[in-house]
């Protein structure tokens, strides 16, 4: 069965930063993978060249394939990447909804990638188009709020209508970039309960970047780690130790942090129990 | 202290100083260039008053023919900015260096500035050789000359954009033209909509100044008036102008003040 995301030697620099090195990755379908590491590690970047929206290297950049089809190789795009992308749900820290368009509005335009171009263009969405943004709206439990203007919401609907939007794509692969990095704890919950049920119920593969270890430990069965654009863990989430965080956050000062952070979480007693170690 | 004080004050003006003094050596300068007489004011003074009153009282025997040419007027400023505006909002588009190559904008961005860079007034005269006397070439005028502003307007607006909603569109499997249409579009809208009508407002203006060299409108009755020496009814004109260009700009700006 091919795997639903296979990264191949992938290596991107910036002007003088290496990104990623060497990176190999295989995920298979139906997997839920939390992409943890600190700032800089290369996880957003990574995330970012799955979905083809930065492009690696052009002498040893490596593949990228998504669901057996080439999204990238040797910093080339695919130059069906705009059809790929359908496929690709992404997931944005900042939501990026377009602001002034209704909730409703915003969903529809998951359907952009899987009609036709002409009727995307002038947005002539049919009735089955209309119906399963409205049933993905209801899902993500916003149905209510389908004709106010998204600029609106709080921040925790926002995220919320954007996974309505990927839902309305009926992408396979679902990326989500630090999709609870801005929201309150509450609201942080309430969208990795749905991640890990679209993971569950529809056997969609998800990848989620974190920056909360115990977020990626209580919701993801698989933990890739990154260092240094290099991958630094893959393994079980639970096998990772304190002394493993440390190590991979670098400096003392960023790992009592997450331990506060931890400590926060009171309903988790794993997590408090990860502190005392 | 208070020395020291003084003097660091004194350091800190001095290059202002300096500044100041050429601003004052340049308008020394201009004033032989411009044949700056004030004098003039005081010493014709006589004559002045004279001639201001060989203005009034207006004469508003015409104001039927005053009106038909004043709706002329806003018509060519309506048409030439509808026309402006349909050709800045792709332009607008591929003049912003967020959407489109350099390859792309930089030369239309000069083409831009020639339209720009040119005053209507010429362009008017030109296109009353090209097509006639007559309203049409007004609008011609106004065309052209506003498609320069508005474009590098449209695309300033462009180039503010933020590049998520973009991204997140591009993410959904979108076209390039759809990232264009639901991602930047409506984030520019408030902004196109407020410079389109700025522009009518001023083009109501500039469609009186344009018939005064042959193309349509209220511009060619001024125009006829003053060269005849007929003042009073000069007079009834520019008010007929003024009032109606008070009304447009008034009516504009609530229209402008609902979309932002």
């Amino acid at each position: 069965m091919t795997p639903a995301i296979h990264v191949d030697h992938l290596n991107k620099t910036f002007a003088k930063k290496t990104a990623l090195v060497d990176l190999e990755l295989t995920i298979a379908t139906g997997e839920m993978v939390a992409l943890i590491g600190a700032s800089g590690s290369g996880k957003s970047t990574l995330l970012r060249h799955l979905a083809g929206l930065a492009c690696c290297d052009k002498g040893n950049g490596g593949s990228v394939k998504v669901l057996g089809r080439e999204v990238q190789a040797s910093g080339r795009l695919n130059g069906k990447v705009r059809r790929l992308r359908a496929d690709i749900g992404y997931i944005f820290q900042q939501f990026n909804l377009v602001n002034r368009l209704s909730v409703i509005d915003n969903v529809l335009l998951g359907c952009l990638g899987r009609m036709p171009r002409w009727r995307g263009s002038l947005g002539l969405f049919n009735a089955e188009e209309k119906q399963c943004a409205m049933q993905s709206l209801a899902r993500v439990g916003l149905a209510d709020l389908a004709q106010q203007r998204a600029s609106t919401l709080s921040g925790g609907q926002q995220q919320r209508v954007a996974i309505a939007r990927a839902l309305t794509q009926r992408a396979e692969v679902i990326l989500a970039d630090e999709p609870i990095a801005s929201l309150d704890p509450e609201s942080a919950r309430k969208v990795m309960e749905i991640l890990a049920d679209i993971n569950r119920r529809d056997g969609k593969t998800v990848v989620v970047t974190l920056h909360q270890v115990d977020y990626a430990m209580r919701y993801c069965p698989r933990a890739v780690a990154l260092k240094g654009g290099r991958i630094h863990f893959d393994g079980q989430g639970s096998a990772m130790s304190s002394q493993f965080l440390n190590d991979l956050y670098g400096a003392d000062v960023d790992a009592s942090l997450m331990i506060c952070d931890q400590s926060r979480h009171a309903e988790l007693p794993q997590r408090l129990a990860l502190a005392r170690a | 202290m208070t020395t020291l004080h003084a003097e660091a004050v004194g350091k800190r003006t001095w290059p202002q100083y300096l500044g100041w003094g050429l601003f004052l050596v340049l308008l020394a300068w201009a004033w032989k260039g411009a044949e700056m007489n004030p004098l003039a004011l005081y010493r014709d003074s006589g004559n002045m008053a004279t001639f201001a009153a060989d203005f009034f009282p207006p004469d508003f025997h015409e104001w039927r023919s005053y009106l038909k040419e004043m709706i002329v007027t806003v018509q060519i400023a309506l048409w030439g900015t509808v026309l402006a505006i349909v050709c800045s909002v792709p332009l607008g588009i591929l003049c912003a260096d967020n959407i489109t190559p350099w390859w792309i904008h930089q030369p239309l961005r000069r083409v831009m500035d020639a339209f720009r860079s040119i005053n209507e007034m010429v362009f008017a005269m030109l296109f009353v050789v090209a097509v006639g006397l007559g309203p049409f070439a007004g609008v011609l005028a106004l065309w052209i000359s506003t498609t320069g502003v508005l474009a590098k307007l449209f695309a300033e607006a462009v180039e503010a954009i933020d590049p998520g909603p973009v991204e997140g569109v591009r993410a959904t499997g979108a076209s390039a033209l759809q990232e264009v249409i639901y991602g930047v579009i409506p984030q520019v809208m408030p902004l196109w909509v407020s410079y389109a009508l700025y522009r009518f407002e001023a083009n109501v203006r500039s469609a009186t100044v344009v018939g005064m060299v042959g193309a349509g409108g209220i511009g060619v009755i001024l125009w006829e008036n003053i060269r005849a020496f007929q003042f009073v009814q000069t007079c009834a004109v520019l008010l007929v102008i003024i009032v109606v260009v008070s009304l447009i700009d008034v009516l504009s700006q609530r229209l402008r003040k609902r979309f932002i």
